[in-house]
C-alpha cells in the first residue's frame, strides 16, 4: 500500500511525458522552495528537441527531453515517477512504454480526463493490482507537502503554492474527487493555518486507479496525518464503503465530509454534470443519501461549504513554516551556452579556468575539450587529436582552400579575408572526404552492411566512397602518414570502424592499387573507433555529431594554421595582384 | 467523458445479427417508410431515451405501412422526432425476462430476472446478480452481448424484454449506456446518440459549442426568467456552488446551470460567457446578478479567463446597465491578482460591481451575496 512517510523520506524522480510547460515549472518552483538541491523531473518524454529549459530559483537550468522512453532510459536508468500529460487515446501505450523501460518506478499520475472505461480498467488491472501507484485518470495528482508534486495540483503559480505553505508539512489529509475542489480545500486548509499531509486527487472518473477507500487506509496509517477532509460528489457508492470503513473501526481518524450534487435533487432528471461519475442513475447516488450514510458511521457531513470551511478551520493548528521567496524578477534568456563563463578567477573554458587551462593542459586537450564540449575522458582521444592535426595542417599551395588563401594574400586584403576566403572552399568536394568517410563507416558498422555489397553498390552507381582513394600512393606504396594513422589503431582496444575501413579497402584495392584508405578515412575510423570506445559515446550521440558536422572540425581547424601559414608567406614573398594566364582559361 | 445513451435502432444494430428494425425521422419520413414492406404488423416506438414509453403512450402496436404516417405524426404533435419500426414478435407476457450487464471495477455483472417487461419495478425482488459465467442463458447470446461491449465501449446494456425460446434470445427492448470517451474507437458516433431535447438557442447553441472543443462547455436552462445566471468554471466547484442555492432554497432564482472547464482559451472563455449573458439578458427578472465563479483553479489562468469574460461584458455592456445587472465574481488560482484586479476595475468603471473575492473568501458566499441583491 502507498506509504507516505516513505515518500516524505525519499520522494524520488518524475519523468514526465507531453507538453505541459507551467505544470513542469510549478513542479520544479515546489522543490526549490521545498530546498530540495535538484529539481525532482529529470526528463521529458516526447518532446523534439534536446532540452526545455525552466527555473531553478531565479537561475535558469535545462532539462533533458526525449522522443521515446527507450531513448530516456539510455541517459536515465531510474525514475520514480511518471507524470503522463498524453491524451486518453495515447494514455494506455505511453504508460505500458514506460513501465516497460522502468519497472522498478513507484507509480505514475494519468493527467487526461477522457480516458475511456475499458482503458481506465486495463491500467487498473496491469499495474494499480501489481503494486504500482496509479494517480488519477484525470484529476490533478498528487501532493506530499516538501516532498513530492506529481500533478498540477497545489496549482501552477509559484505564490500559490508559498502563500499556502505547500512546501511545508501539516497534518490535514485531502481526498477529493475534483481537481478544482482539490485546490480549494487545500487553500482552506493552508489560510486557517493548517498544514497538509498529503492531498491527493483520486479523479471525477467512473474508475479511478486509486480509490477513496484505500486513501482512507492510507491516510489512517500515515503518521503525520491527525485529521482526513473528504470531497465526494453525487453518483456512485464509494461513501457507503467509506463509512463501512469507519463503523468497522477501520479508520479512526476524525473525518469531515462535503459530498456535493444536493441541487441535482431539484430537477425533473438527474443531470450529469462535468465529471464521468457525477450522475445519480438511482436514488442511493444521491449526495444527500450518501451524506447520510457517512453521517451515520460518525464523519462530520458538512451541509454547506461555508460549514466545512468553519469544520476545517477548528482543527487544532499546525506551525507552518512560510518561506519568502521572491520569484516574480526572473526573465527568459534568448540564449544559452555551456562552454564558457565569466567567473570569479576570470574566465572559465569548458568548466577550466584560463590560467588552470595553461597551468596543467596541452594545447591539444584544449582543442579536444572545445570540440567534445567537455574534457576527453581518454587520454587517447587527445593523443588522436593531436596526430591528425599535425598530419592535416596543411597538404601543399595547389588545393582549392590555400589557392584561395595565396589569391585574396595577393589581392591585397588582410588576415581575417584571405584566411576566411581558404575556410569557404572547405565543401563537399574540397575537405568534405573525413565528414562523408565517417558518415560512410558509422553506417556501415551500424546497419552491418557486407563491405563487398557496399563497394558494388558504388560501383554500379559509379560514385566514389569517401576515405578511398589517393592519386599518387598505392597498396604497394603506401602513404607514410597513414602507416602513422595504422600505428595508431593498435593503441586502441576494439576499432571496428578501422576494421570496417580497411576490409573496404582490400577489396577496392584489388580492383585498383591506388584505391586505399587514405588519410580522412583513417582519421574518420579511427575517431569513430575513439567516440565509442574511449569517450563512450552512445550510437545516438555518434549519429548526432555526424549531423552537426562534427567531422568537418578535424579538417577546418588544422588546416586554418595551413591557410594562416600560407597568408602570412603570400605577404613576405610579396608578388602582387594575380592574374590569370591567358591561355589556362579556355573559352568556349 | 461521461455514459451516453445510445438509440434503441442503434443499440440493437450492435447488439443482434443482421437486424431488421427501421430508423424512422420526422425530417424523412417520405423516404424512411419506403423502407417498409406491405401486410407486414410494425411496432413503432419512439426513439429518444425516454423511460417508460409504454406507459406514456409512446409506443404504437399494429402499425402498417398504410398506417404508419398517421402514427408518427401524431407521435411528433407530442414533440418527438425520431423513431424505431420492429416488425411485432408475438409472444406472452410469462415470456419476458429481464437481463442487464454493467461494466464493473471488478468485470461486467449480471443482473437477471425471469421476471420482465414494463412491470420490472414490481419484481425487483427476483432480479438476482450473476457473473458472465454462470447465467442460465444460452452462452453464445451472453458471448454475443458481452463482446460487443469490449468492442463498443458500451458500460450498461439493459434488455427488458428479453424473450429466451430453447436456443435463441430476442431481444425485444434494450437500453445502452456507451462510453463517450471510447467512441474514436467504437462504430457509433454522436450521431446515435440520444440527447436531451434542447429548444432554447443558448442551449443548441452552446451544444455546437462543446461539441467542437477540446474543453467542456455545458449549459442547461432551468428558468428562462431567473434572476441569477451562473458562469461556472471547473466540475466540483460548480456542483457544489450551484448546491448554496439549493440549500439557501433560492433555486427557482436561478436563471442556468453550466460549467465551462479543461483549459478552454481566451476565445471560447468569451463565446461561451457572450452566450450566457446573451440569454441572461433575454430573462424579464426585473433585476439580475451574474455570478462568475469557480474554485482555486489548478492551472486556468485566472487573468486570460477573464479577459474573455470582460470581452464578452463589453459587448452588451449598455443593456447590462440598463437591466440592473450586478456581477459577482469569486476565483483563485493562477494570476489570482491580476485577474481579479482587471475584472474589479473593469466592474467599478461601468458600475456594475456586485462583489470581487479571490480564494481567501469561502467559495460559495458569492451566491448568499447575489440572492441577498436581488432579493433587497
Amino acid at each position: 500500500m502507498l506509504n507516505i512517510a516513505s515518500i516524505r523520506k525519499e520522494p524520488g524522480t518524475i519523468l514526465a511525458y507531453g507538453q505541459f510547460h507551467r505544470a513542469y515549472q510549478s513542479i520544479i518552483d515546489f522543490d526549490f522552495l521545498s530546498g530540495k538541491s535538484t529539481p525532482s523531473i529529470v526528463g521529458i518524454v516526447g518532446a523534439d528537441k534536446k532540452f526545455e529549459k525552466y527555473f531553478w530559483g531565479n537561475s535558469e537550468i535545462m532539462i533533458p527531453c526525449f522522443p521515446s522512453f527507450t531513448d530516456a532510459k539510455k541517459a536515465i536508468h531510474e525514475v520514480s515517477w511518471l507524470l503522463n500529460i498524453s491524451s486518453g487515446r495515447r494514455a494506455l501505450q505511453t504508460t505500458t512504454d514506460f513501465f516497460k523501460c522502468y519497472p522498478n518506478a513507484v507509480g505514475a499520475h494519468l493527467f487526461a480526463e477522457d480516458i475511456p472505461e475499458k482503458t481506465a480498467l486495463d491500467i487498473y488491472n496491469k499495474y494499480s493490482r501489481n503494486g504500482k501507484l496509479i494517480v488519477g485518470p484525470a484529476g490533478v495528482g498528487f501532493i506530499v507537502p516538501g516532498a513530492l508534486k506529481l500533478g498540477v495540483i497545489g496549482g501552477v503559480d509559484w505564490r500559490q503554492i508559498q502563500k499556502i505553505g505547500l512546501q511545508s508539512g501539516g497534518s490535514v489529509a485531502v481526498l477529493s474527487a475534483s481537481g478544482g475542489m482539490t485546490g480549494e480545500l487545500i487553500t482552506i486548509a493552508g489560510l486557517s493555518g493548517h498544514g497538509i499531509s498529503f492531498a491527493f486527487c483520486f479523479g471525477g472518473d467512473r474508475f479511478p486507479s486509486m480509490t477513496p477507500q484505500e486513501l482512507f487506509l492510507v491516510a489512517e496509517n500515515d503518521i503525520s496525518t491527525t485529521h482526513i477532509v473528504y470531497y465526494g460528489e453525487l453518483g456512485g457508492y464509494d461513501e457507503y464503503e467509506i463509512a463501512d470503513l469507519v463503523k468497522k473501526g477501520k479508520v479512526t481518524k476524525p473525518v469531515i465530509a462535503y459530498v456535493a450534487g444536493v441541487v441535482d435533487e431539484t430537477f425533473e432528471q438527474p443531470i450529469q454534470f462535468g465529471h464521468a461519475k457525477a450522475l445519480a442513475s438511482n436514488n442511493s447516488e444521491k449526495a444527500s443519501e450518501k451524506r447520510k450514510a457517512l453521517q451515520s458511521s460518525g464523519i462530520h457531513v458538512a451541509s454547506s461549504m461555508t460549514e466545512f470551511s468553519e469544520l476545517i478551520s477548528r482543527i487544532k493548528k499546525d506551525k507552518i513554516v512560510h518561506t519568502n521567496i521572491d520569484l516574480s524578477k526572473r526573465t527568459s534568456s534568448s540564449f544559452s551556452s555551456t562552454i564558457s563563463r565569466e567567473s570569479l578567477d576570470g574566465y572559465e573554458f569548458i568548466g577550466t579556468t584560463m590560467q588552470d587551462w595553461a597551468r596543467e593542459y596541452t594545447i591539444p586537450a584544449q582543442i579536444t575539450a572545445a570540440i567534445l564540449g567537455r574534457k576527453a575522458k581518454s587520454q587517447l582521444t587527445v593523443d588522436f587529436i593531436e596526430l591528425s592535426f599535425l598530419l592535416t595542417a596543411d597538404h601543399g599551395p595547389q588545393v582549392s582552400g590555400a589557392l584561395n588563401t595565396i589569391i585574396t594574400a595577393r589581392a591585397g586584403k588582410s588576415m581575417v579575408e584571405s584566411v576566411a576566403a581558404g575556410l569557404l572552399a572547405i565543401g563537399p568536394r574540397f575537405g568534405g572526404a573525413i565528414t562523408n568517410a565517417a558518415e560512410e563507416w558509422f553506417n556501415g558498422v551500424q546497419s552491418n552492411i557486407n563491405p563487398l555489397k557496399h563497394v558494388e553498390k558504388y560501383a554500379k552507381e559509379k560514385k566514389l566512397i569517401a576515405g578511398i582513394g589517393h592519386k599518387k600512393y598505392r597498396i604497394d606504396f603506401p602513404d607514410p602518414r597513414t602507416n602513422l594513422l595504422a600505428d595508431f589503431s593498435n593503441k586502441l582496444s576494439s576499432h571496428e570502424h578501422y576494421d570496417y575501413a580497411k576490409s573496404i579497402e582490400q577489396i577496392t584495392s584489388k580492383k585498383k592499387g591506388n584505391l586505399i584508405l587514405n588519410v580522412d578515412g583513417h582519421i574518420a575510423a579511427l575517431m569513430l573507433d575513439i567516440l565509442k570506445n574511449e569517450e563512450l559515446m552512445t550510437q545516438g550521440e555518434i549519429s548526432d555529431l555526424i549531423s552537426y558536422d562534427f567531422f568537418n572540425s578535424l579538417f577546418m581547424i588544422p588546416r586554418t594554421i595551413g591557410f594562416v601559414a600560407h597568408y602570412l608567406d603570400q605577404k613576405r614573398i610579396d608578388e602582387g595582384l594575380f592574374r590569370l594566364p591567358d591561355d589556362q582559361i579556355s573559352l568556349l | 467523458m461521461s455514459r451516453v445513451k445510445l438509440t434503441e435502432f442503434k443499440a440493437k444494430t450492435l447488439l443482434v445479427d443482421d437486424y431488421t428494425g427501421v430508423a424512422v425521422y420526422l425530417n424523412s419520413l417520405e423516404d424512411d417508410v419506403l423502407k417498409l414492406k406491405p401486410s407486414i404488423k410494425y411496432v413503432l416506438k419512439v426513439d429518444q431515451g425516454v423511460k417508460k414509453r409504454g406507459k406514456l403512450g409512446l409506443i404504437k402496436l399494429n402499425v402498417t405501412i398504410d398506417t404508419i404516417k398517421e402514427s408518427v405524426l401524431a407521435l411528433a404533435k407530442k414533440g418527438y422526432g425520431r423513431f424505431l419500426v420492429e416488425e411485432m414478435v408475438k409472444h406472452s407476457d410469462d415470456e419476458e425476462s429481464y437481463i442487464s450487464f454493467e461494466r464493473t471495477r471488478n468485470g461486467i455483472q449480471v443482473h437477471f430476472s425471469q421476471f420482465g417487461g414494463i412491470d420490472i419495478e414490481e419484481h425487483k425482488s427476483t432480479i438476482k446478480k450473476y457473473s458472465v459465467e454462470n447465467v442460465p442463458l444460452p452462452t453464445h447470446f451472453i458471448k454475443r452481448v458481452v463482446n460487443t461491449m469490449e468492442d463498443e465501449h458500451l458500460s450498461f446494456v439493459e434488455i427488458n424484454p428479453l424473450i429466451v425460446r430453447a436456443d435463441n434470445c430476442v431481444i425485444l427492448d434494450a437500453a445502452v449506456l456507451a462510453d463517450s470517451a471510447g467512441e474514436y474507437l467504437a462504430t457509433w458516433s454522436e450521431e446515435d446518440v440520444v440527447r436531451d431535447r434542447v429548444n432554447d438557442k443558448s442551449e443548441i447553441k452552446i451544444n455546437i459549442m462543446n461539441q467542437t472543443s477540446p474543453a467542456s462547455l455545458s449549459f442547461k436552462l432551468l428558468n428562462p426568467d431567473g434572476a441569477i445566471w451562473m458562469l461556472l468554471s471547473g466540475g466540483g466547484a460548480s456542483i457544489t456552488i450551484a448546491d448554496e442555492a439549493f440549500n439557501k432554497g433560492k433555486v427557482h432564482l436561478v436563471g442556468n446551470y453550466g460549467e465551462y472547464s479543461g483549459s478552454p482559451t481566451q476565445e471560447e472563455t468569451y463565446l461561451y460567457s457572450h452566450e450566457v449573458i446573451d440569454r441572461a439578458l433575454r430573462s424579464s427578472a426585473p433585476k439580475k446578478a451574474l455570478v462568475i465563479a469557480g474554485g482555486v483553479a489548478n492551472f486556468t489562468d485566472i487573468k486570460d479567463t477573464f479577459k474573455g469574460i470582460i470581452q464578452a461584458l463589453e459587448d452588451n455592456i449598455d443593456k447590462i446597465k440598463e437591466s440592473h445587472f450586478k456581477v459577482f465574481v469569486r476565483r483563485g488560482g493562477p494570476n489570482e491578482d491580476e485577474g481579479l484586479s482587471i475584472m474589479r476595475d473593469y466592474l467599478v468603471k461601468n458600475d456594475i460591481l456586485g462583489s470581487v473575492r479571490g480564494s481567501e473568501s469561502v467559495l460559495t458566499d458569492i451566491i448568499i451575496e447575489s440572492i441577498e441583491y436581488i432579493d433587497a
